[in-house]
Order: structure tokens, then sequence, then C-alpha cells
């Protein structure tokens, strides 16, 4: 299984981020394959995130922000991260990538139980999905 | 449709108004009843004591039922209703559970494939054969007799099983009567237990608990009380006389199932809905229902 | 960009925090790999950073090592980057030349059984702070006014004393309430416990007081409708409900409501009685001027009558009056909406709303009261005679999975205080209180439970209530397992008195959503920014909130956090000034085709397009800008970052993790 990490999670500073604070505070156990990058706020959500973490060797990345319809801090960041990490979700699979390597979730800052149930879910899934091998050019042009 | 009827101990042997009248009166809603020759107990009797007995029991009635072709099963009485959805429900949630039991029913030379809708007979009347057929056949027929709704606790207990009504506060039964042209209301008994349970081991005290839900209902006036379980029927109705002895009173509350209710609006003649085993004083009543 | 290769040097410090940290992560461990690492200037632990002894030890090692950047390893930036920016600051560096790295909640505290996983997940953690701010620029926070004024929302006690208390400090305070008249649910108290304060007397003056202070600009029957802006600088909409009488004419005569033929239930008597169409909801109000509700009145229902219009000895009637949209500049926003009773007709095993003679416990305030429907006589509802025997059941819908999971905190007080009212009006009675346990931990508190149960025919039983059920005659039985005596009791009471939970009042939502404030799920209640350290801020700056709230509580509680929020609005207000954090939107010129993409999904306004030379570029306005970031998310040029967290130094983070 090993040490090495498998997860990104991406947190937005009002919610997400509040919630896996909650969590640390609660004393929430979950595995410490999941390393959390504070934004803002999940609208700033670029799909170039999670392309270089996966091309990087991360094998899941988690966006996580406010819930709909009007927690967002920042009014709807909530509704731009959405729509853009719906579209990547279907390039992915396009791509051949398994659903579980990016997940989109709504945590509020009053949920640390839901962030340190999904940090357990979304390394376990990781743990069991094969490592994802990048191929040389050549490599891939001679296979 | 097509429905496995699993009628139950007490039902076979002893009340055997409840499968008379439900037979006659599904079939009038072109519902084709079968019902299986192999079965057995479904264990309710001693499932606070032998819990996982009780499930093999049950899912040994599941397995045999699975050999027939059916859109669910139908049980008469509330005690097998109860430990086929609970069954069904630890089964779903526990797959080493689940592994376990059939590998002891293979051994027995049958499985469950599986897993079959349980439906209670308020269920079928309400949600399946609908309200609004039911309103039809009522044709607009109004009575001035007011029903007492009697449940019985395992139709909707434990709670935190998923269940076909709100068990705080049902209202299904209430609104099969209505549609029927009854008149019902809440009263504050209305949810109390018939005290069949604990006639083995507390005969006493189920006949006291029974003349409290007797005298309790009859108080606030009303003219029949229906119910579904054979169990509640058996202490309301069938003990209705020796329970009211008991505390010094003559029986006052006319007693019938739901099905024969139903039935009588079908213009179902009493002889065929099994009116002549109900005991308690449904001739204050009957005249008035028949009336048509 | 390789660790190895960075010519800034990075200062390093690490916190044991007592074991909160250092018991679970093998400190020195690290120490020892990151000094190994020539760029590092210095690397040191402590076992409390944030004490003045760790920030001196601070100061000194980063003016001795010339770092030119730090990396604090620690706790959550809430609790102490301001401490730590300030300690920078004394060693004479840019305050935002700082990195924490959060290895108490976000690594020691979640992985107490793995402490060598915990550890290398540390190190990697700081090494990645390490890359990340090798590319930290300095940054300047900017000065911006305050508008010396501020919004209080809800004129209950709570809000009226927050109000008092700003407006004596000289500032000016609008105060917004819904309902006709300010007093909120203190109004519909007959006393208050323990002291038996008759409660309208304690709060009436207060209430003049507002009616009349020069600072206080009062709006009632009004309801915020929008808000914009930032902390110093909110604009907010006022929406003024028509009341159909002319506020400057009227002389408070109240003949309109003696001649009103039509009647309605009356909601500040919680149901028990009937109003007219127009009203006063109570002899006390603030302002004392009448209001028409357009659903029962019959000139608006049906267009007849106008007595009231025709009566009227001022001419103050006006049933052309328009609802007015009012806009208003503050500073500060302090949010006061209160509580209001649980839904208990839910708890059916008390059958609440299924016989007359089951009251809450706040309508049974309004019986007792001399302004109530019986004016202070106790009558059953539906027996119309005076109760003998009365059952007040506690904790109804309170501590229970099924309603509420919380306790409200004021019900045990409420149930011997609504005690002693019947007996006081009627020695005779017998009262029986059912409640599992009594909680009086409050000044006095405990000698008024004393007092109360000494009073003969109190019985408390101490058992929780198990079904309330009706009788014929209209009087209800109640059953319960009394375990002083270990034997089942039934009573058979005249009227029954619940304790219903508390919760938010139905008006909260709207403004926690205008506001962007959080709610717990269970309750409404709105989160306040730490629950030991900041009970009366949020996480929005400038936004403050006081009272029942944030959580159930008593009217001395309610008073000192109103007090406390008013504090704070005064600091804010008084220095005139904020200064906001500078992580704004950054715009390189040299990359940005002026597409305007990141304009238009600014929900701030804060970017326009400009022309510079030939080009379109974009322009970042620092004021309006929040540093959310959807800008950056929608650029297709990577022209557009935000300060301190660009694009390269994610990827340097991302690519340190898994090194």
């Amino acid at each position: 299984m090993g040490l090495e990490p498998r997860v990104l999670a991406f947190t937005c500073t009002y919610c997400a981020y509040a919630a896996a604070e909650a969590a640390g505070v609660s004393k929430l156990q979950y595995p410490p394959h999941i390393y959390v990058i504070r934004l803002p706020c999940s609208g700033m959500f670029k799909s170039y995130y999670v392309f270089k973490a996966l091309r990087e060797g991360f094998d899941s990345i988690l966006w996580s922000g406010c819930h709909p319809p009007y927690d967002c801090h920042f009014i709807n960041g909530n509704y731009k991260a959405r729509v853009k990490a719906e579209l990547l979700k279907a390039y992915l699979k396009q791509l051949g990538f398994e659903d579980q390597r990016f997940r989109l979730e709504w945590i509020s800052a009053g949920e640390p139980d839901k962030f340190a149930r999904i940090a357990k879910e979304i390394v376990e899934e990781a743990i069991k999905t094969p490592k994802i091998i990048f191929l040389e050019h050549h490599e891939a042009v001679n296979k | 449709m097509r429905l496995a009827v699993f009628t139950g101990c007490f039902t076979l042997v002893k009340q055997i108004a409840v499968e008379a009248s439900m037979l006659k009166v599904i079939q009038y809603f072109n519902i084709e009843p079968i019902t299986p020759q192999k079965t057995n107990c479904c264990g309710f009797a001693f499932r606070s004591i032998a819990p996982n007995t009780s499930l093999y029991l049950t899912a040994r009635i599941l397995a045999y039922l699975n050999t027939f072709e059916s859109e669910g099963i139908l049980t008469l009485c509330n005690g097998c209703y109860l430990m086929l959805k609970e069954t069904i429900y630890r089964l779903k949630e526990n797959q080493r559970l689940l592994e376990i039991i059939r590998k002891h029913l293979k051994d027995e030379g049958i499985d469950i494939k599986s897993i079959p809708r349980i439906i209670h007979p308020i269920e079928l009347f309400h949600d399946i054969i609908g309200i609004e057929t039911l309103k039809n056949i009522a044709n607009k027929k109004q009575y001035n007799i007011s029903i007492a709704t009697h449940y019985g606790c395992h139709a909707l207990r434990p709670s935190t099983l998923p269940s076909f009504d709100n068990p705080l506060n049902p209202h299904k039964m209430e609104n099969i009567a209505e549609a029927l042209g009854f008149k019902t209301k809440d009263y504050p008994e209305r949810l109390d237990c018939c005290g069949a349970v604990l006639l083995a081991s507390k005969p006493e005290l189920a006949m006291k608990l029974a003349y409290s839900k007797i005298a309790g209902t009859a108080r606030w006036g009303f003219q029949l009380l229906i119910t579904t379980c054979p169990y509640c029927f058996e202490m309301l109705d069938s003990r209705q006389e020796a329970v009211m002895q008991m505390f010094g009173e003559e029986p006052k509350l006319p007693v019938m199932l739901l099905a024969q209710l139903i039935g009588l609006q079908l213009g179902l003649n009493e002889k065929d809905l099994a009116l002549n085993f109900n005991l308690s004083p449904i001739d204050r009543v009957l005249p008035q229902i028949l009336k048509r | 960009m390789n660790i190895l290769d960075s010519s800034a040097k990075t200062a390093v410090f690490i916190c044991h925090c007592g074991t909160n940290i250092g018991g679970v992560i093998d400190i020195s461990k690290i120490i020892e790999k990151l000094k190994n690492i020539p760029s590092i200037a210095v690397a040191q632990d402590h076992r409390f950073l944030c004490s003045t002894d760790g920030i001196e030890t601070m100061i000194n090692s980063i003016k001795t090592s010339n770092a030119d950047r730090v990396v604090v390893a620690a706790c959550s930036f809430r609790t102490h980057e301001p401490l730590f920016q300030e300690a920078l600051h004394r060693a004479g560096l840019n305050p935002y030349l700082l990195e924490l790295v959060n290895i108490r909640e976000l690594c020691s505290w979640v992985h107490e059984n793995e402490r060598d996983r915990a550890t290398e997940k540390a190190l990697k953690m700081i090494r990645a702070a390490i890359m990340k701010i090798q590319d930290n620029q300095p940054l300047k926070r900017i000065r911006l006014p305050v508008t010396p004024a501020a919004l209080v929302i809800g004129g209950g006690i709570a809000g009226i004393r927050a109000a008092l208390d700003i407006a004596e400090a000289g500032f000016t305070v609008y105060l917004v309430e819904k309902e006709p008249s300010i007093g909120g649910n203190m109004a519909k108290l007959d006393k208050t416990f323990p002291t038996l304060d008759c409660s309208i007397c304690i709060l009436g003056p207060l209430m003049n007081i507002v009616a009349h202070h020069p600072n206080i600009k009062l709006y009632t029957y009004s309801e915020v409708i929008s808000i914009n802006g930032r902390v110093g600088d909110f604009s907010v909409k006022i929406l003024k409900k028509p009341r159909y009488v002319r506020e400057d004419l009227c002389r408070g005569c109240l003949i309109c409501i003696a001649k009103c033929p039509s009647k309605t239930v009356d909601e500040f008597n919680m149901g028990l009685s009937h109003r007219k169409a127009i009203y006063v909801p109570f002899p006390q109000a603030v302002p004392r001027i009448p209001v028409i509700d357009t659903a029962s009145c019959l000139y608006f229902q049906k267009g007849i009558c106008r007595a009231c219009e025709k009566l009227c000895p001022a001419n103050a009637i006006d049933f052309n009056q328009k609802e007015e949209v009012v806009e208003i500049k503050v500073g500060a926003i302090v949010v006061a909406t209160g509580f209001e009773e649980y839904n208990i007709s839910q708890v059916y095993e008390y059958s609440y709303g299924r016989y007359p003679n089951i009251v809450t416990g706040l309508q049974l305030e309004r019986l007792v009261s001399s302004y109530g429907p019986t004016e202070g006589r106790l009558i059953a509802p539906g027996l119309n005679r005076e109760p003998r025997r009365i059952a007040i059941i506690n904790c109804v819908g309170s501590r229970d999975e099924r309603h509420l999971p919380y306790c409200c905190r004021v019900g045990c007080m409420a149930s011997l205080k609504h005690s002693w009212y019947i007996k006081h009006l009627m020695p005779e009675a017998e009262v029986f209180i059912f409640a599992d346990e009594v909680r009086a931990s409050g000044k006095g508190f405990e000698e008024f439970y004393r007092r109360v149960r000494l009073i003969p025919g109190v019985y408390i039983v101490k058992s929780k209530a198990s079904e309330v059920r009706g009788n014929p005659d209209g009087t209800l039985t109640i059953k319960a397992f009394d375990p002083a005596i270990s034997s089942e009791i039934t009573i058979t009471v005249d009227l029954v008195v619940l304790e219903a939970g508390i919760v938010a009042s139905r008006g909260t939502e709207s403004i926690k959503n205008l506001l962007k404030l959080g709610a717990l799920n269970s309750g409404g209640f709105l989160i306040e920014l730490h629950p030991k350290l900041n009970p009366v801020e949020t996480a929005v700056d400038g936004v403050y909130i006081c009272g029942a709230v944030s959580g159930p509580k008593d009217i001395p509680d309610t008073v000192a956090q109103a007090s406390a929020a008013a504090s704070k609005v005064i600091s804010l207000l008084s220095r005139g000034y904020i200064e906001t954090q500078p992580y704004s939107a950054i715009v390189d010129e040299s990359r940005c085709s002026g597409c305007g993409v990141c304009s238009s999904v600014c929900e701030y306004s804060a970017i326009k397009i400009v022309k510079k030379k030939e080009r379109s570029v974009a322009v970042v306005d620092e004021a309006l800008c929040k540093g959310c970031g959807a800008c950056v998310g929608s650029c297709p040029s990577r022209a557009i970052e935000i300060a301190n967290l660009k694009l390269n130094q994610i990827d340097a983070m991302v690519a340190e993790i898994l090194r």
C-alpha cells in the first residue's frame, strides 16, 4: 500500500477548509494520504489544477466548496466551479479516466463529519484504483 | 397482478375469516393469489429470544416463495409482515449475514435469488388498488357510521424500519374508510396495543390491555372498529366478551376486518366474507351498512 | 525549480503546541531533514510559538539568520495569522512573506494513531510551503474608510440593547424590525426568572428610549431586502411595508381599532384570541401607530367599510399608501433576529393541537399576562373555567433525536416560573412538573428552584411524561414512571403546558442568505466565528450576531452578547478605517488580451477593461476586489492571478508533495 500521497483536496476557505479544520478540532480521524490546499473560493476552478495533479502522480483529486444555492461566501463561486467541473468530468471520461479520479463535493463549515467521511472514502477508493502510468511519446506510439 | 399470499400460522389454524375474506376481495380486483403449498412459520413468536433462528425461518419463506413468479408477497398477519420486512432489511444491510443464510438454505436445496416486495393489506388497498378505485365502488354513498381504525403495532413499528405510512401519525386506513363513505376521527387509544403478544406469557395483562383498548375506544362513540391482523382480531373480536366480562361489562364494540368491510361495499355476501365468525356485536351496525 | 536551487533564504519555525502537535509528530526528525537544505536559513522548533517567548525567539532568529521569508508550521491561520504577521513586521519583514502550515488541525489531530505517516505528511506539507513561499511578493495593506453608522436587524431585547449602546457612543443606528412594534419575545412574557421582574416593565423604558433617541432611526414593519458592499461600506435596502396609517399624523388615540368590524386571529397572543384588522400588537407597542392587515380588512378584501378612515380625528388613514424602499449606508451590521418556539404539533405523543387545553410555554405567558387574551385570569381554553390541576411537561421537542438534539437552555427555569404563576393566581391549584432533570445553572437559579419546589402543591416528577391523552370531558391524562416511588403514575389534569424547544426565528434564513452567513442544520442558528473566543463575530467582517439567533439563551446572556456586539461595532466605527488583507487579483498585462471574460464573471464589478497604448487590458480595483479567484478560473491566458497564490506556486506545492 505504501506511504505515498494519493489524494489532493482543493478546499474553499469559508466552507470546505473550515470543515477540514473543524474535523481536526473534533479529532475525527481519516487516512493521511490526503493533502489539503486552501483556495479562497471553489470558483477559482481551472481544469489545469486537476490535470497537473494527475500528471504529477496523484490518484484522485477532490474539489470542494460551499453548498448551492446560498452558502458561497463570494456569492456564486460554487456555481462557476460546478459548470466547469461537470465539463471536466465528461472530458476525463472520454479520455478514459476512471470516474473516481475527480470528485466534486459541497461541504459546509458545519459538516466536519462529512469532510472526514469523504476523506476516508476517497483515499480507500484511490488505493483500490490502479496507478496511472504515463508513457513517453515513443512508448505510446510503439505500443 | 399476481401476488403470493402468506397467511401465517394463526390465520390457518384459527382466524380463517382473515384468509377467506381477503382472497374473495382481491379476486374482485383482478389480483391472482398464489398460495404456496410449502411454507413454514415466520418465527415471530420467538423473535426476541432467538433472533437468528426466526430470521432463518423467514428467509426460508422467502426462498420458497422465490420459486413463484409474482409481484410481491401479501402478508395477512402483522407479525409475519414485520418478520418479512425486518429480515429483508437485515439481509440487505449485512452481506455476511446474507451469505451465511444462503449457505444454510442451499444445504436444504433452496436459495434466495431475488428480494420481493412485502405488501401489507392496508398498503394493498390504499397504494396498489388505489383510493380512486375504492371511491368508485362506494359510488358517493355516505354512511352516518363512525369507524375507529386499528393498525396494530407491527404494521408500522419499529419506526426505524421503512414503512408504508407515518408510524407516529398514520392516515392510510382512515383514507380507505372515508373513500368508502364512512366517517373516521382520531382518538387517543388509536395506536394502543391489543395485548395479543402477551397472551402466552402474561395472559391477565394481555386481557387488561385489550379491555383498555375496547373500553377506551368505545367511549368516543364509534360504531365500528376495523383491523387487518388476525391477532388483533382475536383480542378485540373473538375475546371481546371474555375481556369485557373480566371487568364486569358487556361486549359493546362491533369489530370487523378491513377486507370484510370492503367486501360488503362490493356486494359480496356475508357467508363469503365469513362474517358469521365475528363474535363481537356486529349486528348493531351490519343492517346500516347493508342498506344499499 | 528545485528546493535546492533557491536563492531566497527561508526561516522555518515548527510549533509543538504542547503535545497537540509534538505528541504525534516527530518534530526533531523534521528539523534534521530541513537542516540539510541549503536555502533554509534557520529551522527551529518551539513548544508554544504563539507565546511571548515563542514570538521573541522567532523575531531574533529571523534577524540573526538574515532570512527574508518565513514558514510557520503550527495551527490554523484563523487563530494566529495576525500574531505571526505582526512578528514578521517587528523583525523587519513584510508580513505577507509568511506561509502558515496547519500541521495541527490538518495533520496531528486527525492522524493520531499513525505517527510515522503523520510525521512524513507534516514534512511534505512544510516542504511544499517552502517551495510556495519562494515566489511570494511583499504586499501592502490598503486603508479604506468606514461609514460611521450601523444597522441592527431585529428589535427584540438583543437588538434594542445593541442599538442603544451604539447610539450612546455617538453613532447613527438604523434599527429594522419586521413586526409592527419592537419588543420581540420578551414583550410576550409576563415575568422574567429568577427575579420575577415584570417583563414589559423593564423592557418598556428601553423601548421608549429607542423611540426617542436622536441617533436611532427606527424602521418597524420593515424588512431588509438587500445588502451589498464590504465592512466599513455596506449599502442596504430596507423595505417599509405600508401601514396604511400616516405616521406623521396619527396621534395614537386608537378610535379606529375600537370601531373596526373585522376580526382575525391575534398573532401576538399566539392564537388564543382575536384582534381587529386595524391593530396595535400590544398596549405598550413602540411605535404606537396602528397597522392595517390587508388580509382581514373589509376594504381591501371587499371594497366596503372604511370606518377607520371616517372616524379618525387626525385623518391619518391612507389606503393608498405604498411600500417604500429606503437605501442606507452603514459600516457595520448586527444581526439580532432572535428565536421562536419549535412546531411541537410534530411531537405526536403530547397531542399539541389535538385537544384545546394544551398550550405552549409562551401561550401560558399570554394567558397570565394582564394584557393577554384573558387579562391575567388563568382560564383553560377548552374548559372555560379555572383549571384545578395543571401539568407542565419539559423538553418537548428538545434533547430528542427525532426533533431537536440540543437543550433549549430556558425551559427548566421557565417551568418553575410557570408553576409560580399558577400558584400565585390560584393558591389551591395543583401543579405537576414532568422533567427528567431540572437545569438551574445561572445566577439565582438554584435558589429560585428551591423556592418554587417548596411551595405546597407543586410536585416535580423526575421523569419525562410518556404521553398526553384527551378525555371526552375535556380533561387530559398523563402517564409517567416516577422513579421516586418506583411506580407508574397516571394523572388527570385540566390544562397541560408544554415547554417547547426553541429554534432561530423564521426571518433568520433570508438574512443568512443576504449576508452569506453559516447556519446550523438543527435549529437554524447562525454560526459565530469561534464558539469560545469570538462569540459575537461571524466569518464575514463587519457582521456581528447576538442573542438567541446564535443559540438558545436567556435574557442576561442575550443582553451581554448584545453589548459585546455593540462594543465591536463601536470599536470599528470609532477607528474610522479598515485595513484590507491584500490578497487581490493582479493582472500580468503582457499576457492579457483584454478579452473581458474576467470582468464578466466578477460579482463585485472590480475589473474594468481599459485601453492602454494600443491594447485593451484588464485593470483591477483593489478596494472592490475580494480576492475570490473567479477571474483566475475564467482567464484563458493565465493573465490574472491572486497575489501570492499564483499558478506556478500551486504547481510547486503539488510537485514537492509528490517528490
